[in-house]
């Protein structure tokens, strides 16, 4: 159960959004630019970025969220799962 | 000297910003909704909190701009903001901010660490479901802040007159309207690096 009075329904970082939109749209902003607006480094790689620190800070939605974006723009949840694990 | 070719003469998270204006804005104005919009928690209360959290990951730019903009909002008291550096469990703050500090101490270390138990307790001495929100999204937002900072190996000078000249500026003016000037001023060198 969340520590706070969160609105139900929404899990990980969603439920912290819709609970406060002000502060939701910068962060938002921010991961847009971060990780979808063409950049040198494909929009899977950057969720590679964003999934592998995600999995070592042990944040489950987190890294399963990155991980299913990941996978959807690689084609390939093997990579990601080897990513997590060791990605050496 | 900085990792990457940051603008030499802007320091901390300055630097990385002005090299990438893109990513400063949203940046800027997350932590101006935090630290200076409407909220029952007064500005010097949260420049301490984000203050004590720079400290706890010891990235000397960070602790130092918003220690020095803590004092100015808390009538210069210099010594207070040392005193919730070194132990805030000592200071002459709030036993509600105390409270808010030790949820933002674990939120530092892993979010996982806040209990139900430190919840309650901040509760009980009249924090909001908002105050306790914003407290755990300071202290998130500062590890990110300080990560950006000394994951670049940016220039942190020890120059305290620096921060208090700034710090004041900052707690007259805000986050956006100051980092304006500079991001305007490095438009044009940001985006050749880019």
């Amino acid at each position: 159960m969340p520590h706070i009075n969160l609105p139900e329904g929404f899990p990980g970082i969603s439920a912290g959004f819709t609970f406060r939109p002000e502060t939701a749209k910068p962060m938002r902003q921010l991961a847009q630019i971060l990780l979808h607006v063409p950049s040198s480094l494909t929009p899977g790689e950057r969720e590679l970025i964003a999934t592998y620190v995600s999995s070592r800070n042990n944040c489950h939605f987190c890294q399963a969220s990155h991980a299913a974006a990941a996978t959807a723009h690689l084609g390939d949840a093997s990579v990601v799962d080897k990513v997590k694990a060791n990605f050496l | 000297m900085p990792h990457i070719a940051l603008p030499a003469d802007l320091p901390g998270i300055r630097g990385a910003m002005a090299f990438r204006p893109e990513t400063a804005r949203p940046l800027n104005a997350l932590v101006e909704i935090l630290l200076t919009g409407p909220s029952t928690l007064s500005r010097g209360e949260r420049e301490l909190i984000a203050t004590y959290v720079s400290s706890r990951n010891c990235t000397h730019y960070c602790h130092s701009i918003h220690g020095a903009i803590a004092a100015a909002h808390l009538g210069g008291d210099e010594a207070l903001v040392k005193q919730v550096k070194t132990d805030f469990t000592q200071a002459s703050i709030s036993p509600k901010l105390k409270a808010l500090l030790t949820i933002a101490g674990k939120v530092q270390q892993d979010g996982k660490l806040v209990t139900a138990a430190d919840v309650d307790a901040a509760r009980n001495l009249g924090a909001t479901d908002l105050e306790i929100h914003d407290t755990v999204l300071i202290a998130a937002a500062f590890c990110m802040y300080n990560r950006y900072v000394d994951g670049l190996g940016t220039d942190q000078p020890d120059d305290e007159a620096l921060y208090r000249e700034r710090g004041r500026r900052v707690a007259r003016d805000g986050y956006v309207t100051v980092s304006e000037e500079y991001l305007a001023s490095h438009t044009e060198a940001a985006h050749a690096h880019a």
